[in-house]
């Protein structure tokens, strides 16, 4: 988990990075603070024709139906310098109002990826429903692929092409999910509060142990 | 006033009708001219009349007169085959199938069609005899074709006799052994000719042409086979004739490489076909499940962070400015300001 402005690594649930101190307001007064609407595909660029935009519209749809849970958005748009891209990455996730989305995916299910043609950047961010499964380096596999595409100008070519390997690091990822889940929800899991542990420590429980009986046992609930 | 103006009209009309008298040479000019040794325009202005042209006398050239014999030798046919091969034509019943004393065939393309008629004899209760002539040959008038069929075909295996015009199939001509002739109506001949002759048309060179239609001749004798033996509907109309063209290719084959399999391979053939059939289906069915597969993480309970209500994924950003920096040097994703300038 790292800073979307100073790409300093920051703990989990930190309000505010501690190394900048950047946060939402921060965004918000760069971006705005109101809700914006836009589609799934939004080419307010035009830097995709109309049959691409028809081909990735398509690859959106395919995406969300094998995973019904999530989304991919692309929006394409000049915003600057390269280092604003992560921040409006990030804002635009929280404040985005997708209109064709339905509403039981809300954007903690969300990938957005943010092509800005004219700084030559690209940048992938994701809600918090894959945060325990997804990390910036997998983001950067999905982006790389499209980089000589996108060199060329070819950017739709580039689109799909990163949303295919997307595709596929994301059904290895869900296999390997379902398969060990304790080893996602660690990553996630709220630490453990130092009079917890002592006391988990005195009845004799490994600490640790409790998040995965916590997991069992909603599992079991369901 | 259009009195006066039809008048002058009239007149410049007759004044402009009017042409001026030639140019005459005066008694002196001319003997001035002619002391001066040429006339400016002479050759038109001629005074003297054309010579006559002189009439050449023909004069019969002393050539001998042809004689009766040898005008009755010009009446015969240049183009009727000559005598010395009539009995080669037909004198017996041919040993071979194919029937070319002339040599109008090349020894290879001989011995294809040979090969074919073997085959086709081989493969029917009716052979076929093939003579060959040439496009422009005529058959002498006093051969009669049926009159050879008749006395070579009447005795022995039934036989269809084709005399093939080579470069001009629509020339040829079918005669059927006396024992066919009830069987298989003139009609049916008729088609089968005209069938063949069709076939041969879709080729262009003469020997191709001839392959071809005997081919199709073929097949055609099949089917009079089996009228032959009543099995057969009594037209055959009905037959395509692509069909012919496919039973060239599986003939040809045939003659060209006749080739059995033992039941060993064929049982081998059959399982690796079983095998790859499965493989296909197996690979078809993973397929289609694939597609049809639904993909659905666990959901954990993510405290935010940054204030962000829906995420806080901040993913990588890559730069695709300069092909000098491929994604490889943009791994480190590191924030601006600690980039080397």
């Amino acid at each position: 988990m790292k800073c979307p402005r100073c790409v300093q690594r920051i703990h989990r649930a930190a309000g505010n990075c501690p190394h900048c101190g950047f946060g939402m307001a921060d965004a918000d007064r760069m971006f705005g603070d109101s809700e914006v609407k836009l589609r799934s595909l939004t080419d307010a660029a035009g830097i995709f024709r109309r049959n691409e935009r028809d081909v990735i519209s398509r690859a959106l749809e395919k995406f969300s139906e094998v995973f019904p849970q999530m989304f991919v958005a692309v929006y394409t748009g000049s915003l600057g310098e390269t280092g604003n891209l992560r921040q409006f990455g990030f804002w635009l996730l929280n404040r985005g109002l997708f209109e064709d989305v339905p509403a039981e995916k809300p954007n903690e299910a969300g990938l957005l990826l943010v092509i800005d043609p004219d700084s030559k950047a690209a940048g992938m961010t994701f809600g918090y429903l894959l945060d325990p499964f997804f990390d910036d380096q997998d983001t950067f596999e999905c982006l790389s692929r499209a980089h000589s595409y996108w060199l060329e100008g070819r950017y739709a070519a580039g689109v799909l092409k990163s949303l295919k390997h997307l595709d596929r690091m994301l059904r290895k990822r869900c296999k390997l999910a379902r398969r060990d889940p304790e080893k996602y929800e660690r990553k996630v899991a709220t630490p453990v509060a130092v009079e917890d542990l002592v006391k988990k420590i005195r009845s004799g429980k490994p600490p640790g142990h409790a998040t995965v009986e916590k997991f069992h046992d909603e599992e079991v609930e369901r | 006033m259009r009195r006066i103006l039809i008048l002058i009209a009239t007149c410049t009309v007759l004044f402009a009708n009017t042409e001026p008298p030639m140019p005459m040479w005066t008694a002196e000019e001319h003997a001035k001219m002619l002391s001066d040794g040429w006339i400016a325009g002479g050759s038109l202005l001629n005074f003297e009349p054309l010579p006559e042209e002189t009439k050449e006398e023909v004069t019969p050239l002393a050539i001998e007169q042809p004689t009766p014999e040898e005008l009755a030798l010009e009446s015969v046919n240049e183009n009727e085959v000559s005598e010395e091969y009539l009995s080669a034509y037909f004198a017996e019943r041919p040993d071979g199938f194919l029937v070319d004393p002339q040599g109008l065939l090349s020894a290879r393309e001989k011995k294809d069609l040979e090969a074919f008629l073997d085959y086709h004899a081989g493969d029917t209760s009716i052979d076929m005899h093939i003579y060959v002539f040439g496009g422009e040959q005529e058959i002498p008038g006093d051969v009669r074709e049926e009159e050879v069929v008749e006395r070579l075909y009447s005795v022995g295996k039934p036989a269809v006799v084709v005399y093939y015009y080579l470069g001009a199939p629509q020339r040829s001509a079918i005669y059927l052994s006396p024992v066919l002739t009830d069987a298989v109506s003139a009609a049916e001949q008729r088609r089968a000719l005209e069938s063949s002759v069709m076939q041969a048309f879709a080729s262009v060179d003469a020997v191709g042409q001839l392959q071809a239609f005997l081919v199709q001749m073929s097949i055609r004798i099949y089917w009079m086979e089996r009228m032959a033996e009543g099995t057969a509907a009594e037209t055959m109309e009905a037959i395509p004739d692509g069909v012919g063209v496919r039973k060239f290719h599986q003939k040809k084959a045939v003659v060209e490489a006749p080739v059995v399999l033992p039941e060993w391979a064929k049982l081998a053939g059959a399982v690796f076909a079983a095998f790859c059939g499965g493989v296909i289906l197996l690979w078809s069915l993973a397929m289609w499940w694939k597609s049809r597969a639904r993909f659905v993480f666990p959901e954990f309970e993510v405290e935010p962070r940054l204030g962000g209500s829906h995420a806080a994924g901040i993913g990588a950003v890559i730069s695709f400015s300069s092909s000098a920096v491929p994604p490889a040097r943009q791994r480190d994703q590191v924030p601006d300001y600690m980039r080397r300038a």
